[in-house]
């Protein structure tokens, strides 16, 4: 059991399903999952998406942009939502954070719907993201004492950054699982004289087809629990203080 | 290739991609590697693992990110955001229009070119209307400035059909203010 906070800094979290090639989806899925998810997510709206994809070939990188059409389910007070694409499915909760017991019974729900409309063959990617936005009460703050991940800087580079990006990724469960975590410092949106990091933690499945439809719910759990792990990592008692620890 | 450094008191496996000889190995078997970690790190028995960059996935259904790439595009578009905390929470609540208001300032920068653009959400104080508004601010007003808003405005229009937000672009015929986009990144030391 992960430590509670009364003021989490959780901007939104995502839990996403991505479904293998075999699963069998047409036009009228998203209809049908609408259908089943209407008396809790009853504002449909549709957008289209652009996704970037690189992939590594023998020519080096390549960059495909696609545009792909995307259905979205808004709970009543919009603070929840469930995205729908091709043999895609993703659960969001935005500020405030439902919590854990909040969050991950809609999970489930979404996904036993997600069943018994299609026939999942298979899961390509699953993930569950955590992307925090933590504000400082400081324009020049010393990252080491509100975090325990941060970039290093060697004693001959200049000691003022304007900017960075530092990113890491663990490996799970015999690298079935990695646990991407980046911190980038972002624009404060509480005005002046503030610094705003975003602590952005993915878990996902990187070994497609490795967990089966039926054991979904467990992976998401373990995988929470990492997350839970990694982000106390992340982070000094200091920081911790400001989000006010329930006990 | 992407590397990622780690302390002895963790229990990761080490792991190699299988293009390379497809043996584990330690720091230490690496001196290369080695020398580009940080010497206070390099005392305690560091293991690096590297892992081929094809295998970074991409997670596509996030809101915020989204949203606050937006927020980068405008600061290089040189858009001001007033009520930076109040336009980002629009646009999470109404992430449909996000196309329709990336077009509309597009079409704004070629149609009103002198004008400095602002965005801002409106709140009618007597009922519960609340939209984003795009501001043109010119540096001298003259009889044809309404005529070429309305114009830019039917370029987007039809994009916030059946949209769940809405955005007008307008001016309230101030001056502009000093300085691009409004956004500045925390200096961190």
């Amino acid at each position: 059991m992960g430590r509670k906070y009364a003021n989490p800094p959780i901007e939104e979290a995502v839990c996403e399903f991505r479904l293998t090639p075999a699963t069998r989806w047409d036009l009228t899925v998203p209809g049908l999952l609408y259908e089943k998810l209407k008396e809790s997510f009853p504002q449909k709206e549709q957008r289209l998406i652009q996704e970037v994809e690189l992939t590594q070939g023998p020519e080096g990188f390549q960059q495909q942009i696609r545009t792909s059409e995307r259905l979205l389910f808004f709970t009543e007070d919009r603070k929840m939502l469930v995205q729908v694409g091709l043999r895609l499915l993703v659960v969001n909760a935005l500020k405030p954070y439902p919590h854990w017991k909040g969050f991950k019974p809609r999970i489930a729900m979404v996904w036993k719907i997600l069943q018994n409309t299609v026939e999942v063959q298979g899961l390509e990617r699953i993930g569950l993201r955590y992307i925090n936005r933590i504000e400082l009460p400081a324009q020049n703050v010393e990252l080491n004492e509100y975090f325990e991940f941060y970039p290093f800087m060697g004693s001959r580079l200049p000691r003022h950054a304007t900017s960075f990006l530092v990113g890491v990724e663990f490996s799970y469960a015999d690298d079935r699982d990695r646990c991407r975590v980046q911190l980038i410092p972002i624009p404060p949106l509480g005005g002046e004289g503030k610094a705003a990091f975003m602590l952005d933690l993915d878990y996902f499945l990187v070994r497609s087809r490795d967990v089966a439809p039926t054991d979904v719910l467990n992976w998401i759990e373990e995988a929470h629990s990492r997350v839970e792990e990694v982000f106390e990592g992340c982070i000094t008692d200091k920081l911790r203080g400001m989000f006010w620890e329930v006990t | 290739m992407f590397g990622t450094v780690m302390g002895a008191n963790q229990s990761y496996p080490i792991a190699w991609p299988p293009s390379s000889t497809g043996k584990p190995f330690a720091v230490s078997e690496e001196p290369r590697l080695y020398a580009q970690v940080p010497a206070h790190v390099r005392e305690q028995d560091v293991l690096v693992t590297a892992t081929p960059i094809h295998q970074w996935d991409i997670s596509t259904g996030s809101l915020s990110s989204e949203v606050g790439r937006l927020f980068n595009w405008f600061y290089l578009q040189g858009v001001r955001v007033r009520q930076q905390g109040e336009v980002y929470g629009y646009l999470l609540r109404f992430p449909d229009i996000i196309e329709a208001v990336k077009q509309a300032v597009l079409i704004a920068k070629d149609r009103l070119q002198e004008a400095q653009l602002q965005l801002e959400v409106y709140r009618d104080p007597e009922g519960e209307d609340e939209h984003l508004v795009l501001y043109a601010r010119f540096p001298v007003y003259d009889e044809t400035v309404m005529e070429r808003i309305r114009f830019a405005r039917r370029q987007y229009r039809h994009l916030l059909r059946g949209k769940s937000g809405w955005l007008i672009l307008t001016t309230d015929f101030h001056q502009p203010e000093a300085g691009g986009g409004c956004l500045s990144i925390g200096q961190n030391s």
